[in-house]
């Protein structure tokens, strides 16, 4: 058994052809800019839609734990009290509380995901995502090989930061990575991340040599790595290595407001390279023969 | 670009041809002539054919536009509602007493006529052809009939003649260059006002004159058919680039009439043709259609970049792989006024349902993507049933009764079949009375009428909602019939549908080869989602009673907000979810084989689809309704799914549309689904749509009319429209620019993305 937090179907940017993508969650990296907040811890949450909610207390009525209060049309969720009994959900007439992950056996996965099958073609697959899917390795195992058996193409989609050894689990398995790279610079990535880059680096000139499609993607964010001289460093590096392509992927503020949902305090706001930066580092990459998609 | 499609798409959007326009002079009239009303009326169109303004735009090759518009004021108002209404007046005073009713300007229009008719023969084997027949008929109205088409196209031949000789006095003014291509364009008009067109030019231009000739005798709504199968049959050794030019001016041509403005103001802010071009598919041996005409058309849509006209594209397994290719760039690049057509399952649904193999081979599109057989086939309609209407009256009936859920959605179809079978039986008693018209008997269409068998004011029933833009015009105090009317022939037109002639029967009086009707299945997705809703709150989670449901909809859920929202969050339809899929394809399927249970007196068949309503007119009427939806708020076009409720985006709505067999429907059906424009923004954006088109249709999938949008230009677009004047969206049966749309028309699309 292991967590996931969504399924996104027909996803046409999580790897080659069209997709389904299974989010699985619990993150070893705490990047500041993180746009899947819902996928940072390993556990089961409940999460809160403040818009959708009429303010009817339904859900402060069956909770034991005291978790809804209602005042001045506000409505307050403690989170720190929930026991996931699941009532206020179950009660909830708009749909303004939901779980935020779910407890799944890879066959269920495969089985939902299963339904996109037909919009594979050649190309297409399935993804698994996260959080950072080499987490759960051992389910992640389990629900490549469930894939394998109905001869999905399979992506993952990691940070790299995860043991070797898990990676030599998962490959026999994996047709496809989506590699992120979020600086070349040490300090740059554990001011921004949390955690040092020796080893995403290091399981990447690995990986490398498996002949296996790596698509880089970079998130670009100026207040860390959308610097001229970053980006070139990250872009002398990758035209060293046999991988697909680099995909930009300048920041958006969307993952801010999931942060509230699911009672975790507001982001700090960054910075998008403009326009013109954005053209800059895409002639970077390509003087150093490296593929922009 | 071609600088030639460049050139004539300037002049088109500032409409320079506009100038030429003038209202129709009241004194126009043939009413006091002394002929049969049939022939009245021809001489009506020739009298336009003969004396409206000419026009020649300064880099126009195709020429022709209509200048005659008929005039709205106070004094016009019984006349027309439209600016393009125009026809002199032919009704006169003996007519009206003895039909007992004024039907002068009427036109259901919704034809696809097949010009290659007239293409092929010439106008002088026409007229030809007629004197022969004449010599033939026996009845008198079939001589009136005949005589009515002569009438006509001596007119047409008259307004191409005209045009040539206005070429070449030009031609006498004009520059070395602009000379030389004016009497080219007096040498083709001379050419083809008698003769059958020897080339593609040729073919071209009287494809033009014709189609002018219809709008004009229809006033509007009347379509292209498969015009790449037509031209394509006039080419010789043109090349690519000659033919995308060639199609590109006349693709041009057909947004002649944008700046012509309705009355209502408030359905699309301005003049929508809405007309429709066929392309790809199968030819009538069942081979692959697509050609050289066909990939000029793409290509010159490429550059064209309107809203109209609107393209089918016919995707067929035969079709070269540049086809589909071409056309999902037009899509991924938000050309928007295109839907896709699972071309194998059509077929195969229209030839299952009894419709010959060739003809169901070589079906085209009427308005509002209606499927007919041009100039063979003219389906619409014979009436429809709302399931929505019904759902709400089983509702009020059965509010008080302790039911299962089972019972409930029992009772409901019962219903459904009791309107199908009240309305296609008046139908068919009209149908009866016309057919005895034609055949001599004259007094069983008065009988009929007498008794309340049908009125001819409205032959076909159950079709309000799909009218309720036209509806709403009531409140200004014209009302503009949309029907077929003993008093109202259609001479021009007929001539261009394969059997009139030979029959000597007009098309409005069921002349035409085949003898099939559509059935418009209405507002379907509110019933799947008000089912599902009730089998949730009421029967499974027993939350509250259908009585309290129905009290809930009578106060349009004030005071009822909880109940509503447990009801607009139970399952939705497009969700690839069998707890509401399965009883949704179960009621298409009843429906359907219920109108496939008829035939008119003619022999047809009635065909069922589920038509394709303006969402925000037809949504005005609709009070609100069980899945929590509130009173005159939108409603989704056809099988699409109901705003905001889409969860798993378009793989789910596919999913769940490709469950409906797809033999249960034969004359629409559309699955309208939205995209993010980043969805396909990157390289392979197309061959991502295409794959994805592909799927569908191999799940089942008949139909898809894709929207591809950047929702924060289209937010964008409303506070700042001059920015964003190419910006196209298709809303249901039509495509706009966004910003000539109203502001509720405008928002009823960005919810679409909720």
């Amino acid at each position: 058994m292991g967590v996931i937090f969504d399924i996104q179907r027909m996803s046409v940017h999580d790897g080659p052809g069209l997709r389904t993508t299974v989010f699985l969650k619990g993150c070893p990296l705490r990047c500041k800019w993180c746009h899947n907040p819902e996928g940072l811890s390993n556990k089961i949450q409940l999460r809160y839609l403040n818009e959708k909610c009429i303010f009817c207390g339904r859900c402060a009525k069956v909770c034991k734990q005291g978790v809804h209060s209602f005042r001045n049309k506000q409505h307050k969720v403690d989170f720190t009290k929930c026991v996931l009994c699941g009532r206020c959900i179950s009660e909830c007439p708009s749909k303004a509380l939901d779980f935020c992950g779910k407890e799944c056996s890879p066959k269920e996965v495969i089985d939902f995901v299963a339904k996109d099958a037909c919009f594979y073609d050649i190309d297409g697959g399935v993804t698994f995502s996260g959080g950072e899917a080499m987490q759960q390795v051992d389910f992640l195992l389990a629900l490549l090989k469930e894939s394998k058996k109905r001869k999905y193409h399979t992506c993952i989609d990691t940070s790299g930061y995860a043991a070797w050894h898990d990676f030599e689990k998962i490959l026999p398995y994996t047709d496809c990575f989506l590699y992120d790279i979020k600086a070349f610079s040490s300090q740059i990535h554990v001011r921004s991340t949390g955690v040092d880059n020796q080893l995403i680096l290091d399981n990447l000139y690995k990986l490398s040599n498996y002949h296996k499609d790596i698509f880089i993607r970079i998130p670009l964010i100026k207040e860390y790595n959308a610097f001229e001289s970053e980006i070139r460093q990250i872009a002398v590096m990758l035209g060293k290595l046999p991988i697909k392509g680099v995909t930009l992927m300048p920041y958006h503020v969307l993952g801010r407001t999931k942060r509230a949902m699911i009672g975790m305090n507001q982001s700090e706001l960054f910075t998008a390279p403009s326009k013109d930066e954005m053209h800059e580092f895409k002639e970077i990459f390509q003087d150093n023969n490296v593929e922009i998609i | 670009m071609n600088p030639i499609i460049t050139a004539l798409r300037k002049d088109m959007l500032l409409t320079k041809h506009a100038c030429a326009r003038i209202p129709l002079p009241k004194e126009w009239t043939t009413k006091d002539l002394p002929y049969s009303l049939a022939e009245r009326k021809a001489y009506a169109i020739k009298m336009i054919f003969e004396q409206m303004p000419l026009y020649i735009g300064e880099h126009e090759l195709i020429v022709g536009t209509r200048t005659i518009y008929g005039k709205t004021d106070e004094t016009w108002k019984s006349q027309s509602c439209y600016d393009y209404n125009a026809m002199p007046s032919y009704v006169n005073q003996a007519d009206i007493a003895y039909f007992g009713f004024n039907h002068e300007f009427v036109s259901k229009a919704h034809y696809t006529p097949d010009y290659s008719i007239v293409l092929n023969i010439g106008i002088n084997g026409l007229l030809k052809k007629l004197d022969d027949q004449i010599e033939k008929y026996q009845l008198e109205d079939q001589i009136q009939f005949a005589k009515s088409v002569k009438i006509v196209y001596s007119g047409l031949q008259i307004l191409i003649k005209r045009y040539a000789n206005y070429a070449l006095e030009l031609a006498e003014k004009a520059s070395e260059n602009r000379k030389k291509e004016l009497n080219e364009i007096a040498e083709v008009c001379n050419n083809i006002s008698e003769n059958p067109a020897s080339n593609i030019r040729e073919a071209c231009q009287m494809f033009w004159f014709l189609y002018l000739g219809t709008i004009i005798e229809n006033f509007q709504f009347v379509n292209f058919g498969r015009i790449d199968q037509m031209l394509f049959s006039f080419v010789k050794k043109e090349t690519i680039e000659e033919l995308t030019e060639l199609t590109g001016s006349l693709l041009l041509k057909m947004y002649d009439q944008y700046d012509l403005i309705l009355v209502d103001k408030n359905l699309m802010g301005k003049y929508s043709a809405q007309h429709n071009i066929t392309i790809g598919g199968v030819k009538r041996d069942g081979t692959n259609g697509c050609n050289i005409v066909t990939k000029a058309i793409l290509l010159a849509l490429h550059q064209t970049r309107l809203p109209e006209p609107l393209v089918s594209v016919r995707v067929n397994k035969t079709a070269p792989d540049w086809f589909l290719k071409l056309a999902s760039e037009l899509t991924v690049s938000g050309m928007n006024c295109m839907a896709y057509y699972h071309d194998e399952q059509v077929i195969d649904s229209l030839n299952h349902a009894g419709i010959q193999l060739e003809d169901a081979r070589d079906y085209g599109f009427g308005l509002c993507q209606d499927i007919l057989i041009p100039g063979r086939g003219d389906h619409y309609c014979s009436g429809g049933v709302n399931l929505t209407v019904v759902f709400l009256a089983t509702l009020r009936e059965l509010k008080d009764k302790e039911l299962t859920y089972q019972q409930f959605f029992d009772s409901y179809k019962q219903n459904v079949i009791r309107e199908v079978d009240h309305n296609l039986q008046a139908y068919n008693y009209w149908e009866n009375a016309i057919l005895q018209y034609n055949n001599g008997n004259k007094t069983c269409f008065f009988d009929s009428m007498k008794q309340g068998l049908f009125s001819p004011d409205e032959p076909a029933l159950g079709i309000t909602s799909a009218q309720a833009a036209r509806n709403e015009q009531d409140q200004s105090g014209s009302t503009e019939l949309y029907i077929q009317s003993l008093m109202s022939p259609l001479p021009f037109t007929s001539a261009m549908y394969h059997g009139c002639i030979d029959n000597g029967i007009d098309l409005t009086r069921c002349g035409c080869k085949n003898k099939d009707k559509g059935v418009m299945i209405l507002s379907p997705v509110i019933a799947f989602n008000g089912l599902a809703a009730l089998k949730k709150v009421v029967f499974q989670d027993k939350r509250c009673k259908l009585k309290d449901v129905a009290n809930a909809l009578d106060q349009n859920f004030e005071g009822y907000e909880v109940l509503r929202q447990y009801l607009w969050n139970a399952p939705k339809w497009c969700n690839d979810d069998d707890f509401v899929d399965q009883d949704a394809v179960e009621l298409i399927h009843i429906t359907a084989k219920e109108i496939q249970k008829f035939k008119t007196p003619y022999g047809g068949r009635h065909l069922s689809g589920i038509h394709q309503p303006h969402p925000v007119f037809a949504g005005r009427t609709m009070p609100a309704t069980p899945e929590g939806r509130f009173a005159g708020t939108p409603i989704p076009v056809t099988i699409s799914p109901e705003n905001g409720t889409l969860k798993d985006g378009p793989a789910g709505a596919m999913k769940s549309a490709a469950k409906i067999n797809s033999r249960d429907l034969q004359w629409n059906s559309c699955l309208m689904l939205q995209y993010y424009s980043s969805t396909f923004g990157e390289n392979d954006g197309a061959q991502k749509f295409a794959k994805l088109l592909k799927a569908y249709f191999k799940l089942g999938g008949v139909q898809h009319q894709p929207n591809v949008v950047d929702v924060d230009k289209l937010k964008d677009a409303q506070i700042h429209p001059e920015n964003y004047k190419d910006l196209i969206i298709r809303m249901w049966g039509v495509s706009a620019h966004f910003v000539d749309l109203p502001k509720d028309v405008q928002d009823e699309f960005i919810a679409r993305f909720n």
